[in-house]
């Protein structure tokens, strides 16, 4: 006699597959929402004001960028064995992530007087933990907490040792933060650019292999002569460090994103642990 | 599933073409459910093709507190079984309402989709009465607990245990009978 399990293979086993007219139907509908939604409102800048404020800033970093960007190739391009195509489809099934995005802005040197300024995000992202966002800069960071399910969020400011815990809207629980950014879909679109092979290389005493492309996506932002590259580890497949360098005017733009993913993400980053001496003001 | 989290973060932003690739990812399945439970084809796509539309409607608003799959599967459920309460007031009882021998039978539609490898549990589905092989579904395609079945049906988590239990009982007789035959 089949046994429990059995059955349940069996109906796991049952697939019918959507046909094309449905495809089209539904496809088709989706396509006219964003059509209908683009004549109906101004599209979102989001991003795209991050380099503006920066414009009267100067400094040339761009040698110590060059330090810190720089890469010690240790191998020669070609034959490849990373499944390129497949990396989207891994981060997608990861359960956590860690996801730093440094912006560093200078001035070109030739300008009178030449500054620079960075700016870093990092996002901390778990389905069992919750979420984790540190925003700032130049060594100054707020901490935002936000728990799976919960309805507040606490906001940690280490500068100026304090903390407090404030509502989620409604409307927005559940969800992530809007400064949220999707590594999959951002990997997938860095991918879909033609690229050519760098060979291998380690990061942070992993072996990764790379590849460069010359036009990568930088979400609004317009970079001349931008030129980015992926670094994938060799042994996961994942990405570990994406650079991307690039002109916007009088500016040199340079963007460093690094990964960790699932079990390089330790738990306790998730957790406030406020120090003893933090006051909550509001609290 | 971390994927579905963050689709829904886009869609809700304004970015609807999240909302092509979820429609990709879980498509089959729920025509799947739609034709199970059963919906002749062209029924079970416009309820699927209806399901879309409402969420495409939800933009900025949709709160996902579960499982995607298990909320766009409880959808399916629902249409469906709206849709058989309003067949049958409109036409009077169906084969659904007959004894089990006469709706043993899938319609030639379901019997060709599912092909021939599940066609005896095919069959042996559409004997089972429509709030039990509900529960099956949903448990096993889905992996639905007890209690968010019990919500969308509205009723006990024993009534759902009981017609989960029952309708396991069932198919592995109806099964074995084909196996033996």
């Amino acid at each position: 006699m089949k046994s429990e399990h059995d059955i349940d293979r069996l109906v796991k086993q049952l697939q019918v597959k959507a046909s094309g007219r449905l495809d089209d139907r539904v496809h088709g509908d989706i396509e006219q929402a964003l059509a209908d939604e683009q004549t109906t409102t101004t599209p979102d800048t989001g991003r795209r004001t991050m380099i503006g404020p920066f414009a009267k800033l100067a400094v040339a970093a761009a040698a110590v960028l060059a330090v810190m960007l720089g890469l010690n190739v240790i191998d020669t391009p070609g034959g490849s064995n990373i499944a390129w195509a497949q990396i989207p489809n891994r981060i997608a099934n990861v359960d956590a992530f860690i996801f730093s995005l440094t912006i560093h802005v200078a001035e070109d040197q030739a300008t009178t007087t030449p500054e620079s300024t960075t700016a870093q995000w990092i996002f901390y992202l778990s389905e069992e933990y919750g979420f984790r966002m540190d925003m700032g800069g130049n060594g100054k960071f707020v901490s935002y907490y936000v728990a799976p399910e919960s309805e507040t969020v606490i906001t940690v400011i280490p500068d100026a040792k304090t903390w407090f815990k404030s509502p989620i809207p409604a409307d927005q629980r559940g969800n992530m933060p809007e400064e949220y950014k999707d590594p999959s879909d951002y990997v997938r679109r860095f991918l879909d650019r033609p690229h050519k092979e760098l060979g291998r290389s380690v990061i942070d005493g992993v072996a990764v292999e790379g590849i460069e492309v010359t036009d990568p996506p930088t979400d609004g932002e317009e970079l001349e002569d931008a030129v980015g590259r992926m670094w994938v580890d060799v042994e996961t497949e994942l990405p570990v460090r994406i650079e991307i360098e690039g002109k916007a005017g009088v500016q040199t733009a340079q963007w460093l994103m690094d990964f960790k993913w699932s079990e390089a993400v330790d738990p306790s980053v998730f957790d406030p642990n406020i120090p003893s001496d933090y006051t909550s003001p509001l609290q | 599933m971390l994927e579905d989290r963050l689709l829904i973060l886009r869609f809700n932003r304004g970015d609807k073409a999240a909302l092509h690739r979820l429609y990709d990812k879980y498509k089959d399945d729920l025509v799947t459910l739609a034709t199970a439970l059963p919906l002749d084809v062209s029924a079970a796509e416009d309820v699927v093709h209806d399901i879309f539309l409402s969420f495409l409607g939800s933009a900025g608003r949709f709160r996902l507190t579960s499982s995607l799959k298990g909320y766009l599967l409880t959808c399916v459920a629902n249409r469906a079984r709206n849709h058989r309460k309003a067949a049958r007031r409109r036409q009077g009882p169906t084969l659904e309402d007959a004894p089990p021998a006469a709706s043993g039978a899938l319609r030639p539609d379901q019997a060709a989709i599912f092909g021939e490898q599940l066609d005896h549990l095919g069959q042996a589905l559409q004997q089972l009465p429509y709030e039990q092989r509900e529960v099956l579904l949903l448990r096993c395609r889905a992996q639905m607990r007890f209690a968010a079945i019990a919500k969308a049906q509205a009723v006990s988590i024993n009534t759902v245990q009981g017609r989960y239990r029952y309708a396991i009982q069932k198919l592995r007789s109806l099964l074995d009978v084909e196996a033996q035959s």
